[in-house]
């Protein structure tokens, strides 16, 4: 009985330790347990961060995704405020994009890194693990810095 | 050959009489006949105004006035020197009309346009008297009112346009009825002045000399004010520029891909 219970405890244990936080927020930002899309973190004065992996049928580079995600978020409204290069916890390339947006009258942060994994079945699409930041501007300034020195604690 | 010379005789003095009868009965006809015939003789636009009873034929007669070249309108060679040239020219049919009109034109280059136009008319000896923006006023030789007039409409499309003409006729040959007199009366004063002996009489003489004096300068300002008037018109020209039409509306599109289309701060502040 004993044995048949340590059956059971070893895959589960395992299958939490594979789903360990993609990311180390900053501090302040407290991980959300409920059952919402992704990773999410808020704090207290209403910061929102969010790790998605989001699949994706078409094959292409970072360049291309970062560059195609700027033009789309611009041609939106956003305004771009700055853009840079990142690398995460592995070492893989990634790109960030600073806009500030108008949401429902009021002037929003956005911040948003994009990494490209590769499918470790080649049958599989492509992972694109995207981190989004916001927040009011105000509160996005105070804390967008640390948000970007966090992106390097982004798992592969 | 006695009897039938005074048979004739009187055949013909009856003849006359009844032809003079008919005349007689007849006054208003022969008036007219003879007033046309006499002012169209001696002015060809005397007659415009002429009615001979028929609504449709003073509207032709109206509209060739308005289009004619000379106008109808008194021109600087008929007024010179706040005097007609000739004592009685304004006292003929002749009108005096002060014209003035106004046109405003959607062109699509307002500079170009009024240069074109301020061009022409200079070639018909008017001048510029004023402009404000893309509006600008211009007087020019009467008789070429009506050609400034339709150049400017031609110019583009039509926004508004009035024009209008003021008779002052009358005024003027008033003006000039009582000029008359003043320069007489002014005349005869300096004539008693010239013989008068007490100091109050050439004091009070000379009261009325100046009071004469300055109301002849009045209604010979007046005068020539009123001959300028007539021999220039005034046109006012507005190039309003043609409207830009309205830049595209930018609408978002969707994206061409799923992953970013789930991307961005509006879900992030909303559906989080």
């Amino acid at each position: 009985m004993r044995a048949l219970r340590s059956l059971f405890l070893l895959p589960l244990l395992f299958m939490v330790a594979c789903a360990s936080a993609p990311m180390k927020p900053p501090a302040d930002f407290v991980v959300l347990k409920d059952r919402g899309e992704g990773f999410r973190a808020v704090t207290a004065d209403d910061a929102r961060l969010r790790v998605r992996d989001l699949a994706e049928p078409t094959e292409g580079g970072i360049a291309f995704w970062a560059d195609t995600l700027r033009a789309d978020l611009v041609q939106r409204g956003y305004e771009l405020m700055a853009s840079g290069e990142v690398k995460n916890v592995a070492g893989t390339a990634g790109q960030w994009h600073e806009f500030a947006a108008n949401v429902q009258g009021e002037r929003i942060g956005y911040l948003v890194a994009v990494w490209v994994i590769e499918p470790t079945l080649p049958w599989r699409d492509d992972i694109l693990r995207v981190v989004e930041f916001a927040a009011r501007d105000d509160v996005f300034k105070a804390r967008v810095d640390a948000v970007r020195a966090a992106l390097t604690t982004v798992e592969d | 050959m006695r009897w039938s010379s005074v048979l004739f005789v009187w055949l013909s003095l009856f003849a006359a009489a009844c032809q003079t009868g008919e005349s007689a009965l007849k006054p208003g006809l022969m008036l007219e006949q003879d007033g046309a015939a006499s002012a169209s003789a001696e002015n060809p636009m005397a007659g415009a105004f002429y009615n001979d009873g028929s609504d449709s034929d003073i509207r032709a007669r109206t509209e060739n006035y308005f289009t004619s070249d000379k106008g109808g309108v008194a021109s600087l060679d008929d007024v010179t020197d706040g005097r007609p040239a000739t004592p009685n020219a304004p006292a003929r049919a002749e009108r005096m009309l002060v014209q003035r009109g106004e046109v405003a034109v959607e062109v699509a280059r307002p500079e170009e346009s009024a240069r074109a136009f301020l061009a022409q008319i200079g070639e018909w000896n008017g001048y510029l008297q004023n402009q404000s923006g893309t509006r600008f006023v211009v007087r020019l030789p009467a008789k070429r009112f009506e050609e400034a007039f339709a150049a400017a409409r031609g110019l583009g499309r039509v926004l508004r346009e009035s024009r209008a003409a003021d008779d002052v006729t009358e005024e003027f040959v008033d003006l000039g009825i009582r000029l008359d007199t003043a320069r007489k009366s002014r005349e005869r004063l300096l004539e008693v002045l010239a013989k008068a002996e007490k100091v109050e009489d050439i004091l009070r003489v000379e009261a009325e000399l100046r009071r004469l004096t300055e109301e002849i300068e009045r209604m010979e300002g007046r005068r020539k004010f009123l001959a300028d008037q007539v021999a220039l018109a005034t046109l006012a020209v507005e190039f309003v520029a043609t409207s830009a039409p309205p830049p595209p509306k930018k609408r978002p599109q969707r994206s061409r891909f799923d992953w970013i289309q789930r991307v961005g701060a509006e879900s992030m502040m909303g559906g989080f």
